[in-house]
């Protein structure tokens, strides 16, 4: 199920809301678990098998793990999950080729994200950072938390252990989760959805001008994309009680590679860091160890968003501009910096599409014309909307908002707010109801 | 309860009162605008349900059947194009009024598909015969050049398919039209403005009409396919037919249903698109018979929706015309329908079709 489709947002969720705000404090985890169960079930429901038997395994090892801290029993815990996930997401990449009966199988929604969060678990209870959750039905609705399940964030269950037996739902924080909902529904639909129609339909193999709006369009597109769902997924969090990480902090403002990875999807980096790189030895290494670390959480990291080789290709280029900037100790300017991290975050998502060589000669004006008619024509009619999610994606909305806040009389403040919050819960519901294009990019990771 | 809550409580409540509205609002069959049968919510059971079949039912339905669907469909057709100025919406723009749909470069292997479709006609029909071929521009072809709109190259269009058939005599029709020829918000022509491309074409086909007709209003609401389409605000439009005392008198035999009437099909103007009103809209295969005319003067036209408005202007010309569209009945059907014996042969196509024509058959 989607967070921006009517059968959530009318249907679902109210249901979810009022079930989970009738149920007794300690009945509120089960029912969280029913919906979350509902949620994932409703797109693929023979998957509900598999994430039951990911939360098995989780839970089982977990509390053997607590008790025997071996490293045997931590890859036969780790090796479940990961078996699972390499099957159903790896298989037909490595093996298609001998047997393509494997190319057709379907990649479970969120096997990503929750495979992950169960690594994260196992690992830190073996560590001894964290204690084994003893309730089948509290590990259950960790793993399968609806609001998070699908796209993340990578919620990591020690960052929301105790909200999971304790937590409080106040008119403060649901009124907070609204905003934050909303705000990220308004990022998904009004200007990722569009966005991906320009990329769809401005010509990207055919011109110069073709070329870099499909590829600022789609870098636009899928950072409110994600950062959308992310939004909506912390606000859903707060609906219920939890406090979700930050997943996304205007990387567009980097003024290096490294940094903008401290920026965009924040629970994925710091995952490979601390359960990747940093066992692996991390940069306090022999250069070359250094440099086989980088490559090696790189490429699980291209690999993480996709078993192709161009997202192998797309974690490799992020690792050269790392060694790259390291290496050469980069510290340019401020206008080189950023100008830097753009073109290479732009060049990095055409790569990433798979935009294929003819997309990619195409933006250095190889074998096309400057501009087609159908180029210019997408510019004119999507120039404003690129422009207002350019500046969407820096800080500027937020400064001005709190300037207003600060400027205005608080009724006045509010009466505005609350009058925007409506105006984008309607023209989400319009552009739904007018069944515009609604892919979600990470749902496929 | 916090003061936060108090900006928050007018946008829960507007959402409460949505979900209400869409739990209790009874089932819509038809959207009028889109002209299309709206989803309805599936009925619960096991197999679908296994299969994820009820949950994808459920979603469209629950879609297609919100409340406000039209005027939500209409707010963000304006959000798009007042607001972030957007200069499509669903790909349909307006220009100076006028509703357009992008269209595309010229599709060679389109215009190729439909001349080996009309070729293989001719040689298996009427090898002998005359053939015509008009080709209906549509109302991109009237826009200025300097629009901002990209516009498929016409000129080349009607060149390439004058090439590819070689055997079919040109009618010029572009010389007698002009925008205002076109509904504002539908795709088709209106019949009160095509005397003048009725009667070049029968100036070319060597018949005579009298040109004497009366414009009369028979339908003052009439929103078409791209109002619906868009989700633009649009003003509703008057339909009309031309008469004489000719064509009332002419009947037509609907060899899909059997029935026989007359030119203009009452019933159609309250179907979902009133453009059935001419000759019933999507017909595979009509004759229409003019009594008043020699009995030796026939034609067999193969058009698109374009001819229905058209063709009935020719009727004063011939006994018998017979109009075939094969978008809707396999050629290979003709046999034994239609007696081909020499009469002259139309085709009468739009640039739309000829540029999208896998549905010829």
């Amino acid at each position: 199920m989607l967070f921006s489709s009517v059968t959530f947002l009318y249907y679902f969720l109210p249901a979810a809301v009022l079930l989970y705000l009738l149920a007794p404090k300690g009945a509120r985890n089960a029912a969280l678990l029913l919906f979350s169960l509902i949620f994932y079930g409703w797109g693929e429901p023979k998957y509900l098998l598999l994430m039951a038997a990911d939360i098995l395994l989780g839970y089982g090892f977990g509390l053997l793990l607590e008790r025997r801290r071996s490293r045997a029993l931590l890859a036969l815990a780790v090796a479940g999950p990961v078996a699972l996930l390499a099957f159903f997401k790896y298989s037909g990449f490595l093996l298609g080729g001998l047997f393509p009966a494997l190319l057709r199988i379907a990649l479970p929604i969120g096997i990503s994200f929750y495979t992950f969060q169960i690594l994260s678990y196992l690992i830190d209870v073996w560590r001894g950072e964290t204690a084994a959750q003893r309730s089948l039905l509290d590990f259950a609705a960790y793993v399968a938390l609806f609001p998070q399940l699908v796209a993340g964030p990578i919620v990591r269950y020690s960052s929301i252990a105790a909200e999971l037996t304790d937590r409080e739902t106040d008119w403060d924080g649901a009124a907070e989760g609204l905003q934050r909902f909303l705000l990220g529904l308004g990022k998904k639909v009004l200007l990722a959805n569009v966005l991906g129609e320009l990329v769809e339909n401005c010509g990207a193999a055919s011109s110069v001008l073709g070329a870099w709006l499909a590829a600022v369009a789609y870098a636009l597109q899928i950072y409110f994309d994600f950062s959308g769902y992310s939004d909506m997924a912390i606000g859903l969090g707060r609906f219920f009680g939890f406090h979700f990480p930050e997943n996304f902090r205007y990387p567009f403002l980097s003024r290096s590679a490294a940094e903008f990875w401290r920026r965009w999807h924040i629970t994925l980096g710091s995952w490979f860091r601390d359960y990747v790189y940093i066992p692996l030895g991390g940069s306090r290494v022999p250069t070359w160890k250094w440099v086989r670390n980088l490559l090696i959480v790189w490429a699980l990291t291209g690999l993480w968003h996709g078993a192709a080789w161009n997202f192998v290709l797309w974690g490799l280029f992020f690792a050269a501009l790392l060694l790259f900037e390291r290496l050469t100790r980069w510290d340019p300017p401020a206008p080189i910096a950023h100008a830097y991290v753009l073109l290479a975050v732009v060049l990095s998502f055409v790569v990433f599409r798979g935009g294929g060589a003819a997309e990619f000669g195409a933006l250095f004006g190889l074998g096309v014309p400057a501009a087609t008619a159908e180029a210019v024509y997408a510019l004119r009619s999507f120039g404003p909307l690129l422009a207002v999610a350019m500046v969407g994606s820096t800080p500027l909305p937020c400064r001005a908002a709190a300037v207003l806040s600060s400027r205005l009389p608080r009724p006045l403040w509010e009466a505005l707010r609350c009058l925007v919050l409506a105006a984008l819960l309607l023209l989400c519901t319009a552009s739904l109801v007018d069944g515009s294009f609604n892919p979600f990019l990470y749902f496929r990771f | 309860m916090k003061k936060r809550v108090f900006w928050a409580l007018p946008v829960i409540l507007l959402w409460l009162a949505l979900c209400l509205f869409a739990w209790c609002k009874p089932q819509t069959d038809i959207s009028e605008a889109e002209r299309r049968r709206l989803d309805r919510f599936p009925t619960l059971t096991l197999s679908p349900l296994q299969s994820g079949r009820y949950m994808e039912d459920f979603d469209a339905a629950a879609t297609d059947q919100f409340p406000l669907r039209e005027p939500f469909r209409r707010l963000r057709a304006v959000f798009a194009c007042k607001v972030l100025g957007r200069l499509d919406s669903h790909e349909i723009y307006s220009y100076d009024g006028y509703l357009e749909k992008l269209t595309g470069p010229v599709a060679e292997g389109s215009l190729a598909y439909a001349a080996d479709r009309l070729t293989t006609l001719r040689e298996t029909y009427f090898p002998d015969s005359r053939v015509f071929l008009a080709i209906v521009p549509d109302k991109g072809y009237f826009l200025p050049n300097d629009s901002i709109y990209p516009t498929m190259d016409y000129d080349a269009l009607f060149a390439r398919m004058e090439a590819l058939l070689p055997f079919a005599e040109p009618v010029e029709l572009t010389a007698a039209l002009s925008l205002d020829c076109y509904y504002r918000t539908d795709s088709h022509w209106r019949q009160e403005r095509l005397g003048e491309a009725a009667a070049a074409l029968a100036d070319a086909l060597g018949v005579t009409l009298s040109g004497n007709y009366e414009a009369e209003p028979v339908k003052t609401d009439f929103r078409g396919v791209y109002a619906g389409q868009s989700a633009l605000p649009t003003e509703a439009e008057t339909m009309y037919r031309l008469t004489n005392e000719v064509l009332e008198n002419c009947t037509v035999t609907n060899h899909e249903t059997g029935k026989t009437g007359g030119l203009w099909d009452w019933e159609g103007l309250a179907a979902r698109d009133p453009y059935d009103f001419y000759l019933s809209g999507a017909v595979s295969l009509l004759t229409i018979e003019n009594p008043a005319a020699p009995a030796e003067s026939e034609l067999v036209v193969f058009r698109d929706s374009f001819g229905s408005s058209l063709i009935p202007l020719l009727a004063e010309g011939y006994r018998t015309i017979t109009v075939v569209d094969t978008r809707y009945i396999h050629p290979d059907l003709l046999t034994g329908l239609v007696d081909f014996h020499g009469q002259n042969v139309l085709f009468l196509y739009s640039t739309t079709l000829l540029n999208q024509s896998s549905a010829l058959r």
